[in-house]
């Protein structure tokens, strides 16, 4: 693939994959991620099984509601409430459901959930650097809010100062950690944690250019007061490619275009089945039928070796 | 007292009158069609006349002349409506699995026990009978007839591929194809196409079969995951198109050669390096302009004239694109209407035989999305015109 980097797995199947859907782009600038968590530009071969009709991962669809139903959705906002309560009450999976029709609890691996609270991602990044704070001039804003255009040039350079010593101290756990966990992935080990970069954890490593990108959007983050700037992308999972695909979609991306060309990628609708969330982990006999034993397995026999292979 | 029971007349009366307009309107079809929504559709080679089977087991005959429908049985087979080519017959099956070719004037041409079908193809001359059933296996004939085409596994199937294996028969019965969900690529001498050993069979992709041996010719791969395909008229040409956006047409004389259609945005490349830029591995010397709407998501591909040109029906999407064979390009991007709904929205892929032509007359027959009712257009081979000239809500 373009990003250079050898293929670490031969063939990754992903069912209702918590991930945006433009997840496998390699433009990172494509990423809505406020901290660049929304793109993993080094994946290959992969089948995704998504699902419209999963709640988890978004709202559902409306098509298949009886007439009635939609009459009343459209009435009034009482029986909007008595539709849905109608709705859960009659539902497989009532969790899934209540989430769906509050668009999918996949925001809240946004920072976006419940979209209520206004404080964004200020709690969670003022726990992982207390240390450092302020990060901000808010504080001294909502003290004095008769004085929010003035801020005192001690407060500045003390929150210059402590950005100065983030970045350092987020660029040196790069650098330390960034040797060792190629060192772990050549020997087949667990890579070391990071800390301070820890929402990049999901990453096997954090290369010092990842690094600055990091600090760079955690900086224009607090500058929007910790308030994400952009809407989250629909979830894999839920949509499938579709899309990012569409090229007439202004989130046409021709290089997940060109994945799918050149069958690297792969989607399968199971909206059929796979209408629950929770039935990946307990999959119903139903499911492991129609969606394991069908879509994976059949494929996996299909195509010889090379499922897990590494 | 009196009073009262006069009011009570008065509202009886009013109450019956009504019963008794709903039923007239019912009756003339002035409420539109009281039905589920359309499973399988067929359309006579005249075009006049359009065969449906319904959701909830209603068989309709339609008249495209007189604008004229009307219910048959209120027990058909869901997958079991199709057209008999060169003749005013259509093919049906009750729930009670007998098979029924009947003229549109109701006179009885064939009948036969068989087991619930899947989809199913007769040739003009009744000889070539095929059916698949819920395992996508395939047989030819009925009765003592009855012979397995294909059975080597019950993976994928109706069930766990979410859609019907597609059947489509040229006109000289010559060639048949099948065409399910692709993942397999197998070649035909490794794999008989019957073998009950195996769970996953190998078959489930596109392949060309002799429409008189019963024997595959072919494995015309290349798509991936759900697929539709179909064969033109006079079994020269065989296209696809998939739920990934990939779309191929082959020509039955050479079937090893795949031809690659293009996209919307660009035809891709094959062969080149992996480290080009996204954009170099696609050329776009023959797209014309892109109107907002259409998808290359696929949901069903057609020949709506004759041999020559086909539409592909693109998923969650109200447009169809033209194009003519032995050319990778899209010709026309035709706006089918917004309103009401149409089958190619909400993923219907084990409803895509709701979508059904006529290529020798331009006639398209569509479903609607979450009604009975169907959208029908006129194809203008000259203009390159798509016109919406009946819609029955």
């Amino acid at each position: 693939m373009n990003s250079g980097k050898s293929n670490l797995v031969d063939h990754l199947f992903l069912r209702q994959p918590a991930v945006a859907d433009n997840a496998l782009t390699n433009e990172t600038s494509r990423d809505v991620h406020p901290l660049g968590l929304g793109v993993f530009p080094s994946a290959r071969k992969i089948v995704v099984l998504h699902s419209r009709g999963d709640g988890i991962l978004g709202a559902g669809e409306d098509e298949e509601s009886a007439w009635w139903q939609k009459a009343l959705l459209r009435s009034s906002p009482a029986a909007l409430i008595a539709t849905t309560a109608w709705n859960l009450a009659n539902s497989e999976d009532a969790k899934d459901d209540v989430l769906g029709y509050f668009r999918g609890a996949y925001d809240k691996k946004w920072w976006t959930f419940p979209s209520f609270l206004v404080n964004g991602f200020g709690p969670a990044i003022e726990e992982l650097y207390k240390d450092y704070l302020p990060l901000t001039f808010k504080a001294q804003m909502t003290t004095y809010p008769q004085l929010s255009s003035y801020v005192p040039e001690a407060l500045k350079r003390t929150v210059k100062a402590n950005w100065d010593r983030l970045e350092q101290d987020i660029l040196a756990e790069a650098d330390a950690l960034w040797q060792p966990c190629i060192d772990c992935l050549r020997n087949g080990e667990r890579p070391p944690e990071y800390t301070l970069l820890a929402p990049l954890n999901h990453r096997a490593s954090v290369s010092p250019q990842v690094a600055k990108d990091y600090v760079l959007r955690l900086k224009k983050l607090a500058v929007n007061d910790w308030v994400p700037e952009r809407s989250p992308r629909p979830a894999l999972g839920h949509v499938g490619f579709e899309e990012v695909t569409d090229n007439a979609s202004p989130d046409f991306d021709q290089f997940i275009s060109g994945l799918r060309d050149k069958n690297e990628i792969d989607q399968v609708n199971q909206s059929a089945w796979l209408f629950s969330h929770s039935g990946m982990r307990i999959p119903s006999e139903e499911v492991f039928n129609r969606s394991y034993d069908a879509a994976i397995m059949r494929r996996i026999v299909s195509e010889g070796g090379g499922f897990g292979h590494y | 007292m009196a009073i009262t029971n006069a009011k009570k007349i008065r509202w009886a009366g009013t109450v019956l009158g009504a019963i008794a307009l709903i039923g007239i309107l019912l009756n003339s079809n002035l409420l539109g069609v009281w039905a589920g929504p359309v499973m399988s559709m067929g359309v006579s080679q005249s075009g006049r006349y359009i065969v449906s089977a319904h959701r909830d087991n209603k068989l309709i005959l339609w008249d495209l002349q007189e604008k004229q429908w009307d219910k048959l049985s209120g027990e058909a087979n869901l997958y079991s409506a199709y057209f008999v080519p060169d003749q005013n017959v259509f093919l049906w099956q009750d729930t009670d699995n007998t098979v029924t070719a009947q003229t549109v004037d109701g006179e009885l041409r064939k009948q036969f026990q068989h087991f619930p079908t899947y989809g199913h193809v007769i040739s003009s001359d009744f000889e070539t009978y095929l059916s698949s059933d819920e395992y996508w296996n395939v047989f030819s004939g009925y009765g003592d007839t009855k012979r397995p085409v294909l059975k080597d596994g019950v993976v994928p199937s109706f069930i766990g591929a979410g859609k019907l294996l597609n059947l489509a028969l040229d006109r000289n019965n010559t060639f048949f194809i099948t065409a399910g969900f692709d993942d397999d690529r197998s070649k035909i001498a490794d794999h008989s196409p019957l073998n009950n050993r195996q769970r996953f069979s190998k078959y489930g992709g596109v392949t060309l079969w002799d429409a008189e041996t019963k024997q595959p010719v072919a494995k015309l791969r290349g798509n991936s995951s759900k697929t539709h395909a179909t064969i033109s008229p006079d079994g020269q040409w065989v296209v696809s198109a998939d739920e990934n956006g990939k779309s191929f047409a082959w020509n039955t004389s050479n079937p090893e050669k795949r031809m690659r259609n293009a996209g919307y945005s660009g035809l891709f490349i094959e062969g080149l390096p992996d480290d080009l830029p996204a954009s170099e591995y696609y050329d776009k010397s023959g797209l014309i302009d892109l109107p907002k709407g259409p998808h290359r998501f696929t949901i069903a591909v057609a020949f709506i004239h004759n041999s020559e040109y086909y539409l592909r029906f693109g998923n969650n999407s109200h447009f169809a694109a033209l194009f003519k064979t032995g050319s990778p390009w899209p010709v026309k991007y035709f706006d089918l209407g917004e309103s009401p709904k149409l089958v190619t929205y909400g993923s219907n892929y084990a409803r895509n035989t709701a979508i059904a032509t006529s290529p020798e007359s331009g006639i398209l027959a569509m479903g609607h999305q979450s009604t009975g009712g169907i959208s029908v257009y006129q194809f203008d081979p000259d203009e390159l015109t798509l016109e919406r000239v009946w819609v029955v809500k």
